[in-house]
């Protein structure tokens, strides 16, 4: 049995159980998240390796409605520095302007927040921005174990072909210089911690 | 005495998502055109020579199946070169030998020739 999964937590699909096994044959990913808004029907059934994202608005109309209790959410946002208020409450931020995030780590470290990239978003960059945005990665690595946030790269796919598999994941965190074993420890215990608290 | 060390390669097989309007060889010719851009964008001529990128034609394949000979220590390189062109592709598998990547497409080809995976794709 794996012990570690690997997990991709922001993926913007439609679930599906066939598609959740065709991850798993397919590019060795364990854990999807789903977008709760797109797949709030899906809540009826327990499952085991997926989990759920909702919006601070949605999230108690998730609760609600998550009649057996068995499936897991996580409360997500985007980060906006014109609204830094509705961060304390969140599990996972999805940073998308790097800019943003400099002033950040001080004045929200310890909260064990989830910084998640989506890798979506580099897939249109020119040579030069993939090379910066490398550099920048390594450093929002370090300061995310400063000042303990958990460092999260998720796919970010709405669409099936944006999905990569758990060997492109490893490809870009050795890139960014984070051995990946260490990566999905940290990222497995973290979903634990947030588990027990929910 | 000189050891000459044998070179090692990986094969990465990778899925095009066919366009019906479009000719698959025009689809074959613009990936190949992408990928070497952006690897010898992102990491330069000369990683870009030592990767030793190739295109393995196999027959028994269907065409939309790709398999891409490396070295094994570019594999990354070449893997994240795939993942990084906005284009239609699935990176689906990386062996060392043609013999195991043969096996193994033959047991995903279900789920890649789902209908219903693939609506969800176009």
């Amino acid at each position: 049995m794996k012990i570690i999964k690997t997990i991709d937590l922001g993926t913007r699909l439609v679930y599906s159980s066939k598609l959740v096994k065709s991850v798993k044959s397919m590019f060795d990913i364990d854990v999807l998240g789903f977008d709760f808004n797109k797949n709030y029907e899906y809540l009826f059934y327990n499952h085991e390796n997926i989990i759920f994202r909702a919006s601070c608005s949605s999230f108690k109309n998730a609760k609600k409605n998550n009649h057996n209790g068995g499936n897991f959410f996580l409360i997500g946002s985007v980060l906006d520095i014109y609204s830094m208020e509705s961060i304390s409450n969140v599990d996972i931020l999805t940073i998308r302007d790097l800019h943003a995030v400099k002033s950040f780590f001080k004045k929200y470290g310890g909260k064990n927040i989830g910084m998640e990239y989506l890798l979506s978003d580099i897939r249109c960059f020119s040579d030069d921005k993939i090379g910066k945005w490398f550099s920048d990665m390594k450093w929002v690595y370090e300061q995310c174990t400063k000042y303990n946030f958990q460092f999260i790269l998720s796919s970010g796919a709405s669409r099936y072909y944006e999905l990569l598999s758990s060997k492109v994941f490893n490809a870009f965190l050795l890139k960014i210089t984070i051995e990946p074993k260490k990566y999905w420890n940290d990222l497995n215990n973290w979903l634990n911690d947030k588990r027990s608290l929910y | 005495m000189m050891t000459l060390a044998k070179k090692k390669f990986r094969y990465i097989c990778i899925y095009l998502i066919r366009d019906q309007h479009i000719d698959k060889d025009q689809i074959l010719a613009k990936f190949k055109h992408s990928l070497y851009t952006r690897i010898s964008g992102i990491f330069g001529q000369i990683d870009f020579y030592n990767c030793n990128i190739r295109f393995v034609k196999i027959n028994e394949l269907p065409s939309e199946f790709i398999i891409i000979k490396c070295r094994l220590e570019f594999v990354d390189r070449v893997l994240l070169s795939i993942y990084l062109i906005p284009s239609t592709t699935l990176i689906l598998n990386v062996s060392g030998t043609i013999k195991k990547m043969k096996k193994r497409i033959l047991k995903i080809s279900y789920d890649i020739n789902d209908d219903d995976l693939l609506m969800e794709a176009m």
